[in-house]
């Protein structure tokens, strides 16, 4: 019916454009869109057991943002750091800020398609001009796929992450950049007084990172509640199936599962998670998940 | 009568948001951010219908009338020629399609109630039509889709201007985005008939034929007027603005002699006839004009096209050039025809006394400097230089208000304020609204201002520790009348009691942001301080609301603000 439809179309304008168009109006290549993109689908949980309030863009303290312009399309995540609730402070505040910041600079087309790391910068100094004084800290990570050259440009900083898997094989995975155990970099916002004594990175310090993508590439981008309970091997068995899926619906329901899977392990006490084997080797004696706020965008790349 | 033209030539019905916004006379934030700024504005709405003070959202810098009251604000130098709305800010939004408008909707998030008057041009127009105008309004306090009834104009336009007075609202107005609906020709030559006006051929009505009386030989008898000497046909001409005046100059010969007198044009103002002002006008009074004091030439560069700007700019050359030696006041607020060489001859105007360069980003450099007596200086959102000020500062020993709001191009407050200390101890009003380079130890020198009324230092502290400054301050500058910290992210209880310990003058207090206020203090402000009357506690977490609330019932004559942003949830 479709096709009959198309074919009616075509000879309709044939005729009005008179016979030497005929050539281009049939021409397949006109007709199909090359501009790569990418389908998504987002999944999180608070590591609180009930659901205090829903806002768009935040689990806990996780936010997120997935966004597009002309030229790109970019999504994003940030880890709010929890130690800043014993100040008084919502850990959530800064990193949800931020990522809005992120997606509003994405939207106004105030950014390079080839430097995600800008972009973050910019957004993190946009906090200094919001009225309501945003303090705490997080590790932020944002993946931009340039439709131009069809390749995807990361910056990263702390231990959020991305993952990016071609036909089974993991192509990309970002490294996470501690300054010691448990103990990621962070963009921060302290309270007055007590500068000298938080720790707080530069946004140019974040690390960045190309890489050409492929048609039915999978982009997994997630928050450390993700990485410290699920070993790769289960990561990956999920992003082999939704190997080129176009259908968001799927691709939800992969993100749900991989969302749903490091939940119940970071509870599970007798799972040895990869965050209790990498406490192990810096000889502290743990077992079990490390229970967290948890953020998966899953990406699809469509060429 | 709507849609006329859109019966006659079918045209297509389209709805659009901003595609780019222009230009605005005010804003709250710099140029390099993002937040609260003129930008936001293109596109769709965020956040309507939501109600609250967003980021996201295009904000003016003032409201109210706790602006104008101001002893550096700008004062009419023509009373007579004053707007009867009184626009006080405008905004010039750019949209894809040009379209025949039936409808504007201003998607206002935040008091709303300010919009006077929106017009529409045709980007490469020579004209502005008035599409709407009223007088400003007092509204609930919830969103607003603001949608005012068309006058019906059969062009084609794709600018909106947008004007707004402030004055009655209570906080802040702020526009989340501005939707333009009409009709889009669908053909070139449709565009075309619009567009040269020819569509307007059915809706015209021929005039009234006008009955001349013939009287003639009774007006020399009855015309007790021209019996009046002429020194009192001047005094009553100098009450007249200046519409009424030209077209008094039409009436006889003897009118339009005198109409021409020099005394009538000492001062000059053409702010409230901006879409009426050509560089021939400029020309004109430079021709007419034996002394001219004082002109006010702000918003009046709305032909938009690059070449007549500059011959704006040539105009403006040849008056200032000859009225180099008398011109004691210059107002040239929001014009884009500023450049290099005209400010090379605005320094050379010697006897200059105020300057006003608010919001002219064209020129980048103001050297060679021969102004010597200087009183108010304001270069609002300018490019301004370190060097450049330096110099003005050291040259005019008399400068009492110096407005420095916004300017991203100085990099050294901390000299500045050390050059004011020596060479302009009458400083009594020191504005750097969002100026984020003063170090640790800068502020301290403001103690050596001992006149200071006026200190704005909002958004120039937002990750510096100031420690004791503030407390220094306070003791020195008795005077303080306006006293701005918003952002001052760390301002503590002490500080504050110092500030109203010492300075009783206090009538604005802005405090925005400080979340380190207490309560406490906070209501020791309120009834220690006797003439304050506007106190900004936005954004202040350590202050509960509840009390708040009590407070404006407590002293009905202070408004308190307390603004907030709701989260979407």
């Amino acid at each position: 019916m479709h096709s009959l439809f198309v074919t009616g179309r075509l000879i309709s304008r044939a005729l009005l454009n008179g016979i030497h168009n005929f050539s281009t109006a049939t021409d397949p290549k006109l007709q199909q869109k090359t501009e790569p993109f990418l389908v998504s689908a987002v999944c999180g949980f608070s590591k609180e057991r009930k659901i205090q309030r829903l806002v768009k863009g935040q689990f806990g303290d996780d936010a997120w943002f997935t966004t597009k312009h002309k030229s790109s399309d970019v999504l994003g995540v940030a880890d709010g750091v929890g130690g800043w609730r014993a100040y008084g402070i919502d850990p959530g505040e800064f990193s949800i800020h931020l990522m809005k910041a992120c997606e509003r600079l994405v939207t106004l087309g105030l950014f390079s398609p080839t430097n995600p790391s800008e972009l973050l910068a910019n957004g993190y100094y946009e906090l200094l001009h919001n009225k309501k004084s945003i303090l705490g800290s997080s590790t932020a990570c944002v993946v931009l796929l340039n439709r131009e050259n069809s390749t995807l440009y990361t910056a990263n900083i702390g231990d959020s992450g991305f993952m990016v898997v071609r036909r089974g094989r993991v192509v990309r995975r970002s490294e996470e950049q501690q300054h010691y155990f448990n103990t990621p970099f962070q963009l921060s916002l302290p309270p007055p007084g007590y500068r000298a004594d938080v720790l707080s990175d530069r946004p140019d310090s974040a690390s960045t990172d190309n890489i050409p993508v492929e048609d039915g590439d999978v982009i997994l981008v997630a928050t450390d509640g993700v990485f410290d309970n699920l070993p790769q091997n289960i990561i990956l068995n999920e992003l082999v199936k939704c190997q080129g899926e176009r259908c968001a619906n799927r691709l939800q329901m992969v993100a749900n599962s991989i969302a749903w899977m490091a939940r119940s392990l970071s509870f599970d006490e007798t799972f040895i998670s990869p965050f209790a084997e990498r406490a192990f080797a810096n000889g502290i004696n743990t077992i079990g998940g490390k229970p967290d706020d948890i953020t998966v965008i899953l990406a699809t790349v469509a060429i | 009568m709507d849609g006329v033209v859109a019966q006659q030539f079918r045209m297509t019905y389209v709805e659009q948001f901003v595609w780019r916004p222009e230009f605005s006379t005010s804003k709250y934030n710099g140029p390099g951010s993002i937040s609260y700024a003129l930008l936001t504005l293109s596109g769709r709405y965020k956040k309507y219908p939501q109600y609250g003070d967003f980021p996201e959202c295009f904000f003016f810098r003032d409201y109210g009338t706790w602006w104008k009251e101001e002893a550096c604000s700008p004062v009419l130098y023509r009373p007579q020629d004053e707007d009867p709305l009184q626009a006080q800010d405008f905004i010039v939004l750019y949209f894809q399609i040009a379209l025949v408008p039936t409808s504007v909707y201003i998607y206002q998030v935040y008091n709303p109630g300010a919009v006077i008057r929106i017009w529409g041009k045709m980007h490469c127009g020579p004209k502005w039509f008035l599409l709407w105008e009223g007088p400003p309004r007092k509204c609930k306090p919830e969103a607003k889709k603001f949608g005012p009834p068309l006058r019906n104009i059969n062009c084609l336009i794709n600018l909106l201007r947008i004007e707004f007075n402030h004055s009655l609202l209570d906080y802040h107005t702020s526009i989340d985005a501005v939707l333009l609906t009409g009709h889009q020709p669908l053909t070139r030559l449709q565009a075309q008939i619009i567009g040269r006006g020819l569509a307007n051929i059915h809706s015209f009505v021929p005039e009234p034929a006008v009955s001349i009386r013939n009287d003639s030989s009774d007006t020399s008898g009855n015309d007790y007027f021209s019996m009046l000497p002429n020194e009192i046909i001047l005094q009553i001409f100098q009450r007249l603005d200046l519409l009424s005046l030209s077209r008094c100059s039409q009436v006889s010969k003897t009118w339009y002699e005198l109409s021409k007198h020099g005394s009538l044009y000492h001062h000059i103002s053409l702010k409230p006839y901006w879409n009426l002002v050509r560089p021939r006008t400029i020309d004109y009074f430079t021709d007419r004009c034996t002394v001219l004091k004082k002109l006010d030439l702000s918003w009046c560069d709305q032909s938009m096209s690059g070449s007549i700007l500059s011959e704006f700019a040539d105009s403006l050359l040849r008056l200032l050039f000859k009225f180099k030696d008398t011109i004691t006041h210059l107002d040239l607020r929001d014009l884009r025809y500023i450049d290099d060489d005209v400010i090379d001859f605005i320094v050379r105007c010697t006897k200059l006394v105020e300057l006003r360069l608010k919001n002219s980003r064209e020129w980048t450099r103001l050297d060679d400097n021969f102004m010597t007596s200087l009183v108010l200086l304001d270069l609002t959102y300018t490019q301004i230089n370190d060097l450049s000020l330096i110099r003005i500062m050291k040259a005019n020993p008399l400068l009492e208000h110096l407005i420095l709001d916004q300017c991203e191009g100085l990099g050294d407050m901390d000299a500045l304020v050390g050059v004011a200390t020596r060479y302009n101890k009458k400083l009594r009003t020191w504005r750097s609204w969002k100026v984020n380079a003063y170090s640790e130890d800068g502020f301290i020198m403001f103690t050596y201002f001992p006149d200071l009324e006026d200190l704005d230092l909002g958004w120039c502290a937002v990750d510096l520790d100031v420690g004791s400054s503030l407390v220094a301050i306070a003791q020195s500058c008795r005077k303080l009348k306006r006293l701005i910290l918003s952002a001052w992210r760390m301002l503590d209880d002490e500080s504050l009691a110092a500030i109203i310990e010492n300075c009783k003058e206090i009538r604005h207090l802005d405090l925005l942001g400080a979340r380190n206020i207490s309560t406490n203090v906070c209501e020791r402000a309120l009834y220690k301080l006797p003439k304050l009357r506007l106190l900004d506690i936005s954004y202040c977490e350590g202050i509960r609301r509840d009390e708040v609330e009590i407070w404006t019932q407590q002293y009905p004559h202070i408004t308190i603000q307390r603004s907030y942003e709701i989260n979407d949830g």
